[in-house]
């Protein structure tokens, strides 16, 4: 359970994708300053993707995120601009717009019983108009420069090495308590040192990380802990593998559904803060797609549609996935149009192969 | 054999493995016109496993050995790729784990892999109406499977394979949820399909169903055929087929009752229910039960027996799965304290727990491991760490459920197992009165006679018990008083030492029916 085949497998596969990647675009793709980017694009998905992965391990879907993001966006950005708040402030204004919407849409899944596919198609649409509303069609700019830290800051070199160290420090401890056989403690161990090592590296040797790379580090992490290590967690698992079955053994599933959508709306408040600051100003039309994005990180993550089983370190790592194909073909100038298909075509390949592997393991060995 | 009953198939040297586990080791086995084979064995025999090679539930090469249809000379060897290539050739199953579709209707069930690309309904419903009448089943062929009780739902089941006509049909526990009348009722169409010619396998638990209705017996014991018997007396063979099941004799199958106690550990006033639409289903039910005190519940299908315990639980709480729209009634006291019906986890903390009779429905979560299934209840009562669930594994040896490890897939589990992991999982979170609805489901001989061994032995502690079934042996033989219920109305209490076992079940049958 604690470091599974899976999620080393598609580490390997996103590593040797990189590699692929270094040789084809002459080395730039592994300059410190792409790869630097490369996981600030990431983080967004990422972190609307840990939110999915909870979501969609209960049996729901959120189709909102996207323009949720936009509409927090908004927030932070009138916040900025009009009220004249304090860059916390406004970062709270996005996240608390985020939480009432997703509370909404919990209350209206678990209080009338609407599907949460109708319900939040009707809020993606809903959210994206008031958006359009209150910034009067036209982009909230510009954000002030200590909001805009949140999205294009950097934690200094000295701490974020001390991170790095840190980090690797806890995965040693958790794969040497672990009860997996040697070779593939070994291997984990080899893997996480090159890991921390490269980014302590990649981090070091340019400006450091980027706030939205720490906020989806601890996100991700708290993220995985509360599901494998918590009663919370376990309550989700039982939520998505059998809802009567969890009712009856005291899962107060109503409440667990309206937190998640909660949750779930919180996160995309923070990106639409983040995606603000990034930008130096909110946009109406911002966030198109990224629910898709973030369902398409949770599925190629390995988590099972129909709730129940999933994992969040398969959801971050799906996120990498998609965000290196997009950073990589963009490196490679392979122009957009192209682009949109080949990751469609991988999205779904990865996705087939995965499921193939699960009908092999589950069928019988004869 | 004699030149009489022509071979419908044999099954040569069958072996199957899964990950971990050799379900089956070279099993044979025939098959004669006419004929009704019983399948007997522990839980996780190979029973079930035995019967879906034969169905193409697993295909041909996922196993070793030959299924071969047709007598000595017409014989080919089967090479099933899926159902269907079964059902082709005249193969039906009926499944242990029901495997029916909610929101279809019953008679969609029945035509369901010959549906017209464009549907006149009339016909349809018309036509599934007669057959169903035909059989004598009380189903309507309009009704939508998810509003049908689980006896109803495996009558689907049944109506189901005999409506493809099959020369060979499977029952894998079918009467796990029938009632009484049902039961008597699917003997009477078995018989009447084995007058026509066709060949009956049927895998049960019941000593009682393979003196009714069974030719042969085999005995499956870890995945071998260890012995064949044909009929014979049932003074002689019952101890021989046992023997041959678990290696040893069971006697005493009921315990001796203990004393019950005279404090009152549950006491129930004027319980009433109402379903969302105003069909009341429980008419101001009271009853107590004491510490110690084994309460059973006996009743028809519907009678309201499981809704009972349902209530009380919280089960139709409006947080519920089942949404808001139930009107309850009544008090309730646990231990002398009052409890507001509420939802299941204040029941838990108030020290209720409840097995109910759905195990897949509402029981289990399959796709999820045994360590999972068997921590749920205790981790929401407790509000502790997910850490502190690794006591639970205790329960793997205590109850002898048969796994390869505590991480596997409860799916994967013989369903007698399956059953063993749901009692585990109220068992662990220690209460103080316990609900049981049909807790022997599915369950073999000798874990029966172990299930009640516990049962007694945590009467004995101090547990108070109420105890739903259909089998009135159990019910009888465990319980110190039954209630009878018809149509959510108590209509008699019958104290259990009052006379002889089978003047008691004519008394609860009459208070049921009537
Ligand atoms: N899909 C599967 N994957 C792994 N193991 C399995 C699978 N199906 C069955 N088994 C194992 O094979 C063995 C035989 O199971 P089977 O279901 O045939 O038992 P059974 O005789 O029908 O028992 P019961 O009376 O409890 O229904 C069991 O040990 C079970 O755990
Ligand atoms: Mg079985």
């Amino acid at each position: 359970m604690n470091f599974s085949t899976r999620t080393f497998r598609s580490l390997i596969v996103v590593l040797g994708l990189a590699v692929l990647l270094h040789f084809m675009t002459g080395g730039t793709f592994t300059e410190a300053r792409n790869l630097t980017n490369l996981t600030r694009q990431v983080a967004i998905n990422g972190i609307l993707a840990i939110g999915m992965t909870y979501v969609i391990l209960i049996g729901g879907i959120d189709l909102s995120v996207g323009s949720v993001v936009a509409l927090c966006g908004i927030s932070a950005g009138l916040a900025q601009v009009s009220l004249g708040w304090g860059a916390m402030a406004s970062v709270l204004a996005a996240v608390v717009t985020g939480l009432c919407v997703g509370a909404f849409n919990g209350w209206m899944i678990t209080r009338y019983r609407i599907a949460p596919f109708i319900i939040t198609l009707g809020m993606m649409v809903i959210a994206r108009g008031a958006a359009l509303i209150f910034s009067g069609g036209a982009a909230v700019a510009p954000t002030g420069d200590a909001f805009n830290e949140l999205g294009q800051g950097y934690l200094a070199a000295t701490p974020t090495l001390v991170l790095c160290g840190l980090l690797f420090a806890f995965l040693l401890m958790r794969v040497l308590r672990g009860n997996e056989p040697w070779s593939r403690r070994s291997l984990a161990i080899l893997g996480g040192a090159a890991l921390a090592g490269g980014a302590a590296h990649v981090f070091g040797s340019y400006n450091g990380l980027p706030y939205p790379v720490l906020l989806f580090a601890l996100l991700a992490m708290g993220g995985a802990f509360v599901l494998e290590r918590t009663r919370l967690g376990r309550f989700t698992l039982a939520l998505g593998g059998n809802a009567e079955a969890a009712w009856l053994a005291g899962v107060p599933i109503r409440r667990l559904t309206l937190g998640i959508y909660a949750a779930m709306g919180m996160l995309s408040g923070l990106c639409g803060a983040i995606l603000t600051a990034r930008l130096n100003g909110a946009l109406p039309t911002a966030g198109e797609l990224f629910e898709l994005d973030a369902v398409a990180a949770v599925v190629i993550g390995g988590t099972s549609l129909q709730g129940g089983s999933g994992s969040v370190s398969g959801s971050v790592l799906g996120a990498f996935l998609i965000g290196t194909l997009n950073n990589g073909m963009s490196l490679m100038a392979i122009p957009e149009f192209y682009q949109k298909v080949i990751k469609g075509v991988i999205i779904v390949l990865a996705v087939w192969i995965d499921t193939r592997q699960k009908a092999h393991v589950a069928s019988p060995t004869k | 054999m004699e030149s009489g009953p022509r071979r419908l198939l044999a099954m040569r040297s069958i072996t199957k493995d899964f990950p971990g586990a050799r379900a089956l080791d070279g099993v044979d086995l025939d098959l004669f016109e006419g004929e009704v084979v019983a399948l007997m064995g522990e839980n996780g025999a190979g029973k079930s496993t035995l019967m879906k090679i034969l169905s193409g539930v697993w295909s041909s090469g996922s196993f070793g050995g030959d299924v071969v249809l047709g007598d000595a000379e017409t014989s080919v060897t089967a090479s099933f790729q899926d159902t269907r290539d079964a059902h082709a050739a005249g193969i039906a199953m009926i499944h242990q784990e029901l495997a029916l579709f909610p929101e279809l209707t019953v008679a969609e069930h029945l035509v369901l892999d010959r549906l017209p690309a464009v549907i006149a309904w009339k016909p349809i419903l018309e036509e599934a109406q007669r057959f169903l009448d035909g059989l004598g089943f009380d189903l309507r062929a309009d009704a939508l499977v998810k509003t049908l009780s689980i006896g109803s739902r495996q009558l689907v089941e049944i109506a189901r394979a005999l409506h493809r006509d099959a020369r060979v049909i499977v029952f894998d526990e079918p009467t796990s949820a029938l009632s009484e009348a049902e039961v008597g009722r699917l003997y009477g169409i078995i018989r009447r399909l084995k007058g026509e010619g066709r060949g009956i396998l049927y895998i049960t638990h019941r000593m009682d169903e393979v003196f009714e209705l069974a030719d042969r017996v085999l005995v499956l014991r870890d995945g071998r055929s260890v012995e064949g018997f044909a009929r014979a007396s049932r003074a002689e063979l019952e101890p021989r087929i046992v023997r041959a099941m678990v290696g040893r004799e069971i006697k005493d199958v009921y315990p001796a009752r203990g004393h019950a106690r005279t404090t009152v550990a549950l006491e129930v006033q004027g319980l009433s229910m109402t379903r969302p639409g105003g069909r009341k289903r429980l008419h101001g039910v009271s009853f107590e039960v004491c510490a110690g005190e084994v309460l059973g519940i006996a009743g028809l299908l519907g009678s309201g027996r499981s809704e009972i315990l349902e209530t009380l639980f919280g089960y139709f709480h409006p947080d519920g799965p089942r949404g808001p729209g139930y009107l309850i009634e009544g008090s309730v006291k646990v231990g002398g304290i009052p409890l507001g019906i509420g939802r299941p986890v204040d029941s838990l903390r108030a020290g209720l727990a409840f097995l109910s009779e759905d195990r897949k429905g509402s029981g289990l979560m399959l796709g999820q491991s045994i360590l999972s299934n068997l921590g749920l209840a205790a981790l929401a009562k407790s509000g502790g760490s997910p850490a502190s669930l690794s006591g639970s594994v205790d329960w793997i040896p205590k109850l002898r459920i048969k796994c390869v490890n505590p991480m596997q897939s409860v799916s994967e589990l013989s369903g007698g197992n399956q059953q063993k992991v749901v009692l585990a999982k109220w068992l662990e979170t220690r209460p103080s009165v316990l609900f049981l609805d049909e807790p022997t489901r599915g369950v073999d001989i000798g874990a029966k006679a172990e299930i009640y061994q516990w049962i007694r032995k945590l009467a004995s502690e101090g547990l108070a018990i109420v105890l739903v079934s259909s089998e009135l042996p159990e019910l009888i033989g465990l319980s110190h008083r039954v209630l009878v219920l018809r149509e959510g109305r108590i209509s008699r209490e019958i104290k259990a030492d009052a006379d002889t076992p089978a003047a008691l079940q004519e008394q609860i049958m009459e208070a049921a029916s009537l």
